[in-house]
């Protein structure tokens, strides 16, 4: 794979300046990982410790009527059950309340019961052993079907739609009507996506185990050990300083490990452990992947965009409406961000979106690797590359005019506004299309696409834009860490609640930490993350940890620096600016005479708390005057900004698609790590190309059951679908485009995606001249746009 | 069965396992290995033989320890993940080496089976080919890397060991 940077004069002298940010440093967690060392939820394995497994509805939608569990309990080995009578109400406080069990069940999948036993094996007889008396209610599954059914939750929502976090789900910029008026082409878009789930290598799970009063749950929450233990603390109702929550390495959480995920899983294994008195573990398997957690938000959607353009190609109008199937509940953050892709991708005076969510009988829907900036941009470019097909005008130039750039206004999570500080969507398409040679692949609309035999060729542009600047939450708690050195030997440890899922930050905050306190990288050491005593912290989600904790990071060891620099120069009697830290040898020195210096530990011995550095992040929401432009007056706001360019080869008689060509690029700020970026970029876009090729939950239209439920019928790209001179990547660095952070860089490594699902979706259009308005693009899809399919359409599947 | 010993040859280390008390019939070769011998480095994914991160070798093989049952491997010798470096001094095969160098691995849970993969490749192949590596790895799913990073781990560590690598002083 070629993996280039092009780096501006003002990022080249940058980077001369540092001595480890900036440099390919391998992951601070690399030797636990090679060797098998590091410790995930299923390697913790206690004395006495017991096995839980989880009844679940065969249902889509259903009230308990009765629940006999008397032979299961009585069965030799268990150890303790668990069904809504012993925790009636207990739950998440918000509407709805999301109680752990009730008696009803909300999809296949739900949980009725959860057994504990001395073996797996035990535990699952057990399940057979309960006996349940279902009433099947009517269900549903799309958006549609949700439209006119009867209310899920009535005490929430007479019209069946989900409240969220941020209604209404509406906005408007301009005026549309009028924008419509003036232009001279209109064309609309009808598209509709399935549900995706996220797919990771380490099923759900969790251990948790009683002493005394005190609580210790083992976790891979992609919240961190403290939010999680907060968050357990509310719904157990016991203090959060008894609850010990160890937070475990993540084995890919891609979002699926954020949120409300773990909750549920959670809080059976703690109340299983309670009333056992023995340790608990459960961990799900690979079908229940499908129904446990979340899937992306937003779920089974329907899309109808209707966009406007006068003559010479100026964008002078979008309206944009959705409606999702969101599951079981939701927070609709994905659907917010679907309506920020509508409102700050393209530079459209007049725009408008309208969300209608729905509660449909599915999982819940949540996080996955950007979320709804994937799900938004898909219909959005298919949308835009018709526009310019009916001005018959080149896709990569209408995008080169009309992308945002620095200074735009744009919106944030639909209701607030922010000016955008960096970044220039267009000139992002405009080199990427030069590295992709666009103008000797683009034959034109109308040109019939290169043949040979039954391939046909096709190319493709696409892009995205995703949040680099965190969501608030929880309200007003800051990421912080804590940084300490030791005085008998200068090395240097850190600490705060969360850890990264892989991406990268653990090894990023240490590179900043010896970069701020002059120390080599293999004396910076990352604390296990544990709720008690730690700050809140390092939470893995949205990009954000290059803003939020990455910054708290920088700030403490600035703030440990300052101190000790402080109090050296009460002892040397020397301004603090004529000091210098050497923590090789452990101690601080006069410049202009070295052999004036005082020990670590002499200071530490005089003065208290001299070698602890704290540091917070500055926040971004409620952001402080600094983050604000002086002439304009607004809030100042970072956005990753996206492109990808694909080339794919389409078999007309068997409909198999395969991408020969792949570029997707980002401009990143300064590249403090450029293996990390190398590596979140590549797996971004590969994650993309199996979501947009093969992926998507079918569900039995009759009963509501996810019918796909493993790794090889919900195919995920393995070793053989992915070549080397296939894909490229282009990282544009230049400290202009992140200027709102310490080190001028930016979270990049969800949202490539979100350009390559309409990049090669455009491709696959292309090549085969009609207009395919679904995904995934798999053989049937590809046939039947051809209007030749085989095999008689799949009936029965949603 | 029950009643009977069996034998296991883990990391060169002599395990006599007693059927019915130790292991039992219907016990997998990732349970016994995790749970019995505490090997906890061998990871269970799908559990059901898809996703390759239980790959383990067995008599030299790569084999899916997820759907082995230990019974079957009386007397066989199996390598495992912490069979790899050499505890006393820390250092690292050249696999493992190469896969922190070259950024092989993000979250880390495929990785031992895709380590043990890899070693069995090279066991075989000093010198693969793209394809090859492409061929052999494509029973190891890794949902971070998007698979680049590892060839690219494999072909440095193929290097490496041609150098008269094996295990370094770290």
């Amino acid at each position: 794979m070629s993996f280039k940077i092009i780096k501006s004069d003002e990022a080249e002298r940058r980077y001369k300046e540092w001595r480890i940010l900036g440099r390919p440093v391998p992951d601070v967690h690399g030797y636990l990982k090679v060797t098998g060392k590091a410790k995930f939820v299923d390697d913790i394995i206690l004395p006495s410790i017991t096995y839980g497994k989880l009844l679940r509805s065969p249902f889509a939608h259903a009230k308990i009527k009765k629940i006999n569990t008397s032979r299961a309990e009585t069965l030799p080995g268990v150890v303790a059950v668990v069904t809504y009578e012993d925790i009636a109400k207990m739950g998440i406080t918000q509407k709805p309340p999301r109680y752990i069990l009730t008696d009803e069940v909300f999809y296949v999948g739900d949980v009725v019961a959860a057994v504990a036993a001395e073996d797996e094996a035990i535990a699952e007889e057990a399940l057979d052993l309960i006996e349940v008396e279902y009433e099947p209610l009517p269900f549903c599954l799309t958006p549609e079907e949700a439209r006119r059914a009867q209310p899920m939750h009535p005490d929430v929502s007479k019209d069946n739609m989900v409240i969220g976090s941020w209604p209404p789900y509406q906005r408007s910029v301009g005026d549309v009507e009028r924008g419509f008026k003036e232009s001279n082409v209109i064309v609309e878009v009808n598209f509709r996506k399935p549900n995706l789930k996220h797919m990771f290598l380490e099923n759900y799970a969790v251990v948790a185990e009683w002493v005394g009063d005190e609580l210790h749950v083992w976790t891979h929450s992609q919240l961190g050990a403290t939010i999680f233990a907060m968050q357990l603390a509310s719904i157990l109702n016991i203090p959060t300083n008894k609850i010990h929550v160890h937070q475990c390495f993540i084995g890919g959480g891609f979002g699926g490990k954020y949120g409300e995920a773990l909750i549920r899983l959670t809080v059976l294994a703690t109340m299983l452990a309670k009333k056992s008195g023995r340790p608990v573990k459960i961990r799900t398997n690979i079908r229940e992947h499908f129904v446990e957690g979340h899937v992306l938000d937003p779920g089974i959607t329907t899309f109808k965009y209707k966009a406007g353009a006068d003559n010479k190609g100026e964008l002078k109008a979008l309206e944009a409406i959705m409606w999702a199937g969101q599951g079981e509940r939701s927070s609709n953050v994905g659907v917010v961000y679907v309506g920020d892709t509508v409102f700050s991708t393209y530079r459209i005076p007049n725009k408008s979106f309208k969300a209608y969510p729905y509660y449909t009988n599915t999982p819940m829907s949540g996080a996955l690797r950007a979320y709804g900036s994937q799900a938004g941009a898909i219909p959005l470019e298919l949308t835009i590359n018709e526009l310019a097909k009916a001005l018959d005008i080149d896709p990569v130039e209408l995008r080169i005019k009309a992308g945002i750039r620095d200074g735009d206004v744009i919106t944030q999570y639909l209701h607030n506004e922010f000016q955008l500080a960096g970044g220039d969507l267009g000139e992002l398409v405009r080199v990427s299309s030069e590295e992709f040679s666009w103008k000797d692949k683009w034959q034109g609309w109308r040109a019939s696409a290169r043949a040979q035999g039954s391939k046909r060729r096709g190319v493709g542009v696409g892009v995205a834009i995703h949040s680099a600047w965190g969501v608030p939450w929880p309200d007003n708690v800051k990421d912080t860490v804590i940084v300490k050195v030791n005085p008998n030997d200068g090395t240097v440890e850190w600490v705060t609640g969360g850890r990264d899922m892989g991406s990268g930050f653990d090894t990023i905050i240490s590179q900043v930490i010896a970069e701020v306190l002059g120390v080599d990288i293999r004396d910076v050491a990352r604390a296990p993350p544990y709720s008690v005593g730690q700050p809140v912290g390092g939470e893995t989600r949205a990009s954000k940890a290059l803003q939020t904790t990455v910054f708290a990071a920088y700030n403490a060891a600035q703030d440990l620096k300052r101190k000790i620099l402080e109090k050296a120069s009460l002892v040397l009697n020397a301004e603090p600016n004529k000091l210098v830290l050497d923590l090789k040898n452990q101690r601080v020195y006069d410049i202009g005479d070295p052999t004036r210096a005082v020990s670590l530990s002499k200071l530490g011995e005089l003065f208290s708390g001299v070698l602890i550095g704290i540091g917070s992040c500055v926040s971004h929401y409620g952001g402080p005057e600094s983050f604000t432009d002086p002439v304009t007056g607004r809030r100042l706001g970072m956005k990753g900004l996206f492109c990808a360019f694909a080339e794919v080869e389409v078999d007309i008689d068997t409909g198999k698609v395969e991408v020969t060509k792949l570029l997707f690029s980002t401009q990143a700020g300064m590249v403090l790590n450029p293996l990390i970026v190398y590596g979140q970029l590549v797996g971004s876009a590969v994650h993309g190309l199996g979501s947009i090729l093969w992926e998507g939950i079918i569900y039995d239209e009759k009963t509501g059951t996810p019918l796909n439920t493993s790794f090889l019928d919900y195919p995920v790209p393995t070793a053989l679908d992915v070549a080397e001179d296939q894909i490229s990547s282009l990282v544009i660095s230049d400290p202009k485009h992140a200027r709102l952070t310490p080190y001028m860089a930016k979270g990049i490594g969800e949202a490539p995606l979100a350009a390559v699902w309409p990049a090669i979706h455009m491709a696959v259009c292309n090549a085969i001249g009609k207009k395919i308005e679904e995904f995934p693009l798999r053989p049937e899809k590809i046939l039947k746009a051809l209007g030749k399919a085989p095999f008689p359409e799949t009936k029965g599947v949603v | 069965m029950q009643g009977r010993t069996i034998k296991l040859i883990v990391n060169g280390k002599l395990y006599e396992l007693m059927v019915g008390y130790h292991v039992q019939p219907w016990h997998t070769l990732a349970f016994t290995l995790r749970e019995k011998l505490g090997l906890t480095g061998t990871k269970v994914g799908c559990d059901r033989g898809e996703c390759g991160a239980c790959t383990v070798l067995i008599d030299g093989r790569p084999a899916l320890s997820c759907i082995t049952l230990t019974v079957e491997c009386d007397g066989k010798r199996i390598e495992t993940i912490e069979g790899l470096h050499n505890p006393m001094t820390g250092g690292l095969h050249p696999l493992q080496e190469a896969f922190i160098e070259c950024g092989g691995f993000q979250c880390g849970f495929c990785t031992p089976g895709a380590i043990m993969m890899a070693k069995a490749l090279l066991e075989e192949n000093p010198s693969p080919s793209l394809d090859d590596i492409r061929e052999a790895m494509s029973g190891v799913l890794c949902r971070c890397t998007g698979y680049i990073p590892i060839f690219k781990s494999i072909i440095e560590a193929s290097r490496k060991m041609k150098k008269g690598g094996g295990c370094r002083e770290l």
